[in-house]
């Protein structure tokens, strides 16, 4: 905004410098009534003081508030058509080319200002150009007959001034958009570099991601091999405590490998080549899914059901991705739903989407935490004081991969009542 | 004579833990640190069963050494167990299940490996 205040005040100088040229050319030509041209050099000295107090203004409050600079700005452009009015009632009104001199006012006002002041503007142009007309031709204000005897085609003074003021209103106009494009052009490429940039540290920092967790994971694998054979050789001969301590050490083994498994998943999607979009049949990916989860449910004697119309509900996506989206949902269903609990999974089609819900009578999400759910690593504490592992990055991975379809997840829960996760997915036009 | 099994594998105490709990089950055990070794213990060792690991020097160098035991009349026969991470960290997409038809091993073993679990498709898959 500044920058765009010290531009106006830069221009206003060169547009002092033509008045004073012009009144200049005038007295010199003997055009016009001599009281006009001198009125006209004091509106040029008005200017000159305004434009002062401007800069002064500027550079003084180099950090004051961007709403001051608007008001000093739109202050600045009132003054400016108020004046331009004033140059052209001395110039002869409706006979006065000056009045091309308002159209780069406008593209001005519309470079400066943002959204529809440029219209307001326009009103405001319009209003002062038709109230001095007003005034003449009401007679409230008398005409100036800036060309007095001449007839107005035959004085080649006259036509080659209406014609400079055409050329001058032609080449501003021309400066001001290409002025306006150009910063445009060069915002644009610096925007498009930086995100060229950022894209670049995204993959870079991704790669680095997978080759970290899989350099990680390879030595933990081996401890963890090693450790089950340890243990296996001493099978039921060794000190209660020493297998306990194997038993603990290889699930903390287990645990970390299967975290450094959870961080790759969550880097899924970033590489193009990794995506791997295919037509699919929800109905039986939630049905295989249901089934390969089934004996952990019957494990705690919970009913699992799965409900969905005699439809193939044919998809686009990526097998993988959806597969990881609600095998997550199912088993933290399981996980958390007490024994003897309800688990019920349906597929519909609502409106644009294909809607997935996986809704369990367990013992629900507190609202406080409900908007916490889906940040990487957060467990809510009832979470952690029902199971303790987990490492909190289960609900981040699904819903970067409901994303990675465009889609959608919602939950839904009432403390002591249950959950459902709803997945929206959006209908595709490649089927 | 006891069978023999031949570990294609970088990972020393990855191989040593197999071996410890091969040699239990009553099986002889030799070792390749890479590929191109393995290759050459194929020749001179004979053995029934092959274990190789998918990633050594390179990425893929287990699914290469395979393609190379397949192509060679003398050692084609021999059954290949391959190893595989767990996920997919690496980006090389690789599913056991869907990928099996056109990778020419007899089984795959997830690390970490389970003694039980290895003793099992040793057994299985061993040349009689």
């Amino acid at each position: 905004m500044l920058r765009r205040d010290k531009w106006l005040i830069r221009l206003r100088w060169y547009a002092i410098l033509g008045l004073f040229s012009g009144v200049i050319l005038l007295k010199s030509i003997a055009l016009g009534p001599p009281s006009s041209v001198d009125a006209m050099a004091l509106v040029g000295f008005v200017l000159v003081g305004l434009n002062l107090s401007y800069l002064a203004y500027a550079s003084a409050k180099q950090q004051f508030g961007k709403s001051n600079l608007v008001v000093l700005l739109n202050l600045q452009m009132v003054m400016d058509l108020i004046l331009l009015t004033i140059l052209i009632y001395l110039t002869g009104s409706a006979e006065s080319p000056l009045s091309f001199f308002y159209v780069f006012h406008i593209i001005l006002a519309s470079i400066i200002f943002p959204g529809g002041f440029s219209y307001l503007y326009s009103l405001l142009v319009v209003l002062l150009y038709s109230g001095l007309l007003l005034l003449e031709q009401s007679s409230y204000v008398g005409h100036i007959c800036f060309f007095n005897d001449f007839h107005l085609m035959t004085d080649s003074r006259i036509v080659l001034g209406i014609w400079f003021i055409f050329v001058v209103t032609m080449m501003v106009s021309a400066y001001l958009a290409q002025n306006v494009t150009e910063r445009h052009r060069r915002v644009r490429d610096k925007l498009e570099a930086a995100n060229l940039k950022l894209q670049e540290i995204n993959e870079t920092k991704t790669t680095f991601f997978r080759y970290a967790s899989h350099e990680m994971k390879a030595p933990i694998a081996t401890i963890q091999s090693t450790l089950m054979v340890i243990e296996d050789i001493l099978g039921s001969e060794a000190d209660e405590r020493v297998i306990n301590m194997l038993n603990r050490a290889i699930g903390r083994t287990s645990e970390t490998i299967g975290m450094l498994k959870d961080l790759a998943d969550l880097t899924y999607g970033n590489f193009q080549e990794q995506q791997n979009f295919e037509k699919l049949s929800l109905r039986t990916l939630l049905e295989d899914l249901v089934t390969d989860v089934k004996p952990n449910s019957d494990r705690k004697h919970q009913t699992l059901t799965f409900n969905a119309a005699e439809l193939p509900f044919d998809y686009f996506g990526d097998t993988n991705a959806l597969g990881k989206v609600f095998k997550n949902l199912l088993s933290n269903a399981i996980r958390y739903t007490e024994e003897s609990g309800n688990i019920q999974v349906s597929l519909e089609t609502v409106d644009a989407n294909y809607v997935v819900k996986v809704a369990d009578d367990g013992p629900g999400i507190p609202e406080s935490e409900q908007t916490n759910i889906f940040k990487e690593f957060y467990r809510t504490p009832t979470a952690r004081k029902l199971i303790s592992e987990g490492t909190g990055l289960g609900l981040s991975i699904v819903m970067r991969m409901v994303e990675l379809h465009g889609g959608d997840i919602q939950v839904d829960s009432q403390e002591g009542k249950g959950s459902t996760f709803t997945v929206l997915l959006p209908l595709k036009e490649e089927l | 004579m006891a069978k023999k099994v031949l570990i294609i594998d970088d990972d020393f105490d990855l191989v040593e833990a197999m071996r410890i709990t091969l040699e239990a089950a009553g099986y002889d055990v030799v070792d390749a640190q890479d590929g191109e070794k393995g290759l050459e213990k194929i020749k001179t060792e004979s053995p029934d069963l092959i274990i190789l690991d998918v990633m050594m020097t390179s990425m893929d160098e287990g699914f290469h050494v395979a393609y190379k035991i397949r192509e060679d009349e003398a050692i084609k026969d021999t059954p290949i167990v391959m190893l595989t991470a767990v996920g997919n960290q690496t980006g090389f997409q690789f599913d056991p299940g869907k990928d099996a038809d056109f990778l020419p091993v007899d089984a795959f073993l997830e690390k970490p490996v389970n003694p039980k679990k290895l003793v099992d498709v040793v057994h299985q898959n061993i040349k009689v």
